[in-house]
């Protein structure tokens, strides 16, 4: 009996293949979760002990934008998980499209996302770069605004590397479906992209609705 | 594709809800309730927890529990030691 | 049917391995020499504290002498060592698998390793980090002019090497066993290796966020530990002891489960308690996770949490206890070999139970007060790394030495080694139990007078101790070239490892291997 090429050899079969990537992507996500759980975790005391500067922070912000992003993710993660199902059925082309258009509206967020960090640049809010601030609220205003692009930056770095990877099996199932045999990558793919979008679910919040709107 | 389309239309009406309650003020621990929901949406239906094996739900319980660990003590010292 | 060594002799062919057995081999190489390293600078602190004032170096040389020791030791030699070499090498061979689950995964993890721990030992030597292993603030951040923000890099990128390890364990234990190979007949040395890999995958990502942390309070100024600047040093300490209080288990689990292995096959009886032992090493893993203020006792967290963090720090003595307990039991009415490796593992079992009891003294509120930041603190934690973990280490080492080369070393070297190596320790660290009771404070490079004659007891040990670590380093090399075959199975020992020849065919098992119960001894039909 000779076994699929797209076995690898540590493996007897193609079930177990499956399920090892699928353990390894939850192990992953898992892992992920508490990196940014640290970085809450930081905020949220941050927050406690300065709210005022927080709140303030968090004004300066565009609330429109943001929303508009939120939505943007929370729509892309819609068409991956339905991406995700038409690929379990063998509906390859539909599942391409579907994964080209999740990869746009990525690109989408991280155009605005953009944007917004010019108009924080243009008022003179980048750490490290040309932060400058004279009213009462400085220690903590700088840190909100430290957290502000660590977060959106590091999360940003993992809106690219899905968009990269949507990309990549929008290509595949459109061009080389017989190299997914098995929907398994395309389903890991996803999982991706939906940790990408509970990150945001919790930093949109964090960051744009703090203390109520002015 | 119907479960999908339901579970987006409420992730879209927590966002509006989110931000409805920013207007009026209802605070922090508002906005943290929403946000879990959200994502406990994403995390059964679009990720498929629900379907999942019992041992990729352990990783998720685990996880669960871990972050309640590093939360709950270090905010217990802090509500003690500098009462917020 | 060539072995794993040689089935392809090319440095091309080692350096873009995917067996595990292959990498397991790169990753002891590799903690060799940050080992060396870490114990060169060890040998120069026990120099200069030889003497009661500060002669021999600076200062400022000797604050970076035990930085370069500690980190070296902590992040780039114990944190690796048991789960980098023996685990990986051990791991896919006792479940009846061919690699581990995600091969590359593995091999990336050795090289971030290696890239990571080089750029640390650089951060240091050359950047002369003086913050201590631990990096506190608000000194890390504000004061010292050093590349603390390289070293912090550095530690940073080891991190991932331990997180892909970890997330490769855990799924191949889940998903790579053989056939018949169920939950409990998993050897524990595997069970432990499960257990590590949970706290690496799960703590490891908050250490990432704390070294970050520093890194940006340093470059910009951002107020996160340092109160001047409107933080919280406290913050700094919760985050740096969630991860590195469970980091403890990571070094001392492995070194548990080394020891479940040897101390069976050497007294010729079952396991005592196998449950018990494999359960205890996952409610290690767990309860490790709730104990990390009572490094905080004398820092100012809150009194209340003070309490729990104590309450829950005795209780976490409980399957450590569990263990010693099952160990004690197996030994009872066996008959007892007292080959290198039996020799170690007993003096791990003697040396790990003064660290773990002397713990409890530190887990005590009001004793810690006192004791903190002293040599008895040192002491402590010494008897659980290394004479707990070391001993465990380098009793796997001699266990599976022939295992993995093929080779045996001399047996009469290896019992001097074991034997200097316990006298050795006992001698350096018993005093310091002493010293630190006196008020001895750590990270001093001169002491009043009345110290000396104790420091000269633990630098006098020392040596004892060099020559112990020294002996295994000769004699192994010796063995690869002038050692005698050893055969597949030397011991005469249980576990599917034993099963293949030695050193292992490329892929390990050729077919499907018959598992049975675990630790069957004596061996039936062989004794
Ligand atoms: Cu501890």
């Amino acid at each position: 009996m000779s076994s699929p090429p797209e076995l690898g050899m540590q493996f007897s079969d193609l079930r177990q293949q499956k399920d090892a990537y699928r353990l390894g992507a939850w192990v992953f996500v898992a892992s992920e979760i508490m990196l940014f759980a640290g970085i809450f975790l930081v905020y949220l005391i941050g927050r406690m002990t300065h709210p005022e500067a927080f709140t303030e922070g968090s004004h300066e912000l565009n609330q429109f934008l943001g929303a508009v992003n939120t939505a943007i993710l929370l729509t892309s993660s819609f068409s991956v998980a339905v991406a995700v199902s038409k690929a379990e059925d063998k509906k390859y082309r539909t599942a391409s499209w579907l994964l080209l258009l999740t990869a746009v509206m990525g690109i989408c967020f991280l155009g605005i996302k953009a944007y917004e960090w010019y108009e924080e640049y243009e008022r003179a809010r980048v750490p490290g770069l040309n932060f400058t601030y004279e009213g009462e609220h400085l220690p903590g205003l700088l840190l909100f605004f430290w957290f502000y692009f660590t977060s959106t930056a590091l999360h940003a770095i993992h809106v690219t590397i899905g968009v990269l990877v949507n990309l990549w099996f929008a290509w595949v199932c459109r061009y080389r479906a017989h190299w997914v045999p098995d929907p398994s990558p395309v389903v890991l793919s996803g999982i991706y992209w939906h940790l990408v979008d509970l990150v945001w679910i919790f930093l949109f919040p964090f960051l744009y609705l703090v203390g109520g709107a002015s | 594709m119907k479960t999908h389309l339901l579970v987006w239309l409420s992730l879209m009406l927590l966002l509006g809800l989110t931000v409805v309650a920013w207007q009026y003020h209802l605070g922090f621990l508002m906005a943290l309730a929403i946000a879990v929901t959200k994502a406990a949406l994403v995390i059964a239906f679009f990720m498929h927890l629900r379907k999942e094996s019992p041992l990729t739900k352990f990783v998720a319980g685990a996880v669960l529990f871990w972050l309640l660990i590093l939360f709950g003590f270090t905010l217990a010292d802090y509500f003690s030691r500098l009462g917020f | 049917m060539k072995d794993y060594l040689y089935e392809d002799v090319s440095l091309k062919s080692w350096l873009l391995t995917t067996d595990h057995k292959r990498i397991g081999i790169l990753f002891l190489l590799t903690i060799t020499f940050f080992f060396i390293i870490g114990g060169v600078a060890a040998t120069l602190m026990r120099m200069e504290l030889a003497t009661a004032p500060g002669d021999l170096v600076s200062a400022d040389v000797y604050n970076r002498l035990f930085t370069l020791h500690g980190t070296v030791m902590v992040w780039l030699f114990l944190i690796p060592s048991i789960p980098a070499t023996l685990g990986n090498f051990l791991l896919p061979l006792m479940i009846g698998a061919k690699d581990l689950a995600f091969p590359r995964l593995n091999l990336l993890s050795w090289y971030v390793f290696l890239f990571g721990g080089l750029l640390t030992l650089w951060s240091i030597i050359i950047g002369g980090v003086d913050t201590g292993w631990t990096f506190y603030t608000p000194y890390s951040t504000t004061y010292t002019n050093s590349h603390v923000i390289m070293m912090a890099a550095g530690i940073f990128i080891v991190g991932f090497s331990s997180i892909f390890s970890g997330l490769n364990f855990i799924v191949t234990v889940h998903s790579l066993r053989a056939p018949e190979m169920t939950w409990t007949r998993l050897p524990l040395f595997v069970w432990t290796l499960y257990a590590t890999s949970l706290i690496m995958v799960l703590a490891t990502p908050i250490l990432s966020v704390t070294l970050v942390l520093i890194a940006a309070e340093r470059l910009f100024g951002v107020g996160i530990f340092d109160p001047a600047l409107g933080g919280d040093p406290l913050l700094f300490q919760h985050l740096f002891w969630f991860y590195s209080h469970p980091a403890v288990y990571i070094m001392i689990l492995p070194g548990m489960g080394v020891i479940s292995e040897i101390l069976p096959c050497f007294a010729r009886r079952p396991i005592f308690g196998y449950k018990f032992i494999a359960g205890s090493s996952l409610a290690i893993a767990v309860f490790g996770f709730l104990v990390w203020g009572h490094h905080m006792f004398a820092a100012g967290q809150s009194l209340y949490a003070g309490l729990v963090f104590s309450f829950l720090s005795f209780l976490v003595a409980v399957p450590s206890g569990i263990k010693v307990f099952s160990w004690t039991a197996t030994l009872y009415k066996g008959s007892i070999r007292f080959d290198t490796p039996m020799l170690y593992a007993l003096g791990f079992m003697g040396l790990f139970t003064i660290g773990g009891l002397t713990g409890l003294f530190l887990a005590t509120l009001a004793v810690d007060v006192h004791l903190t930041d002293t040599f008895f603190v040192v002491a402590h934690f010494h008897f659980i790394m290394v004479g707990g973990m070391l001993m465990a280490y380098l009793g796997g080492l001699h266990f599976w030495w022939p295992k993995m080369t093929g080779k045996l070393y001399p047996e009469t070297l290896g019992r001097i080694s074991a034997v200097l190596i316990f006298l050795g320790f006992n001698g350096t660290f018993l005093p310091q139990f002493i010293l630190g009771y006196l008020g001895m404070p750590r990270r001093y490079y001169a002491y009043p007078e009345q110290f000396e004659f104790l420091n000269v007891i633990s630098s006098a040990g020392a040596v004892l101790l060099a020559l112990g670590y020294a002996l295994p380093l000769a004699y192994f090399t010796w063995s690869l070239i002038k050692g005698r075959p050893a055969g597949a199975d030397p011991w005469n020992a249980a576990g599917l490892e034993w099963k293949v020849s030695s050193p292992p065919p490329h892929h390990n098992f050729e077919t499907i291997p018959v598992v049975e119960q675990p630790y069957r001894y004596p061996r039936p039909g062989h004794e």
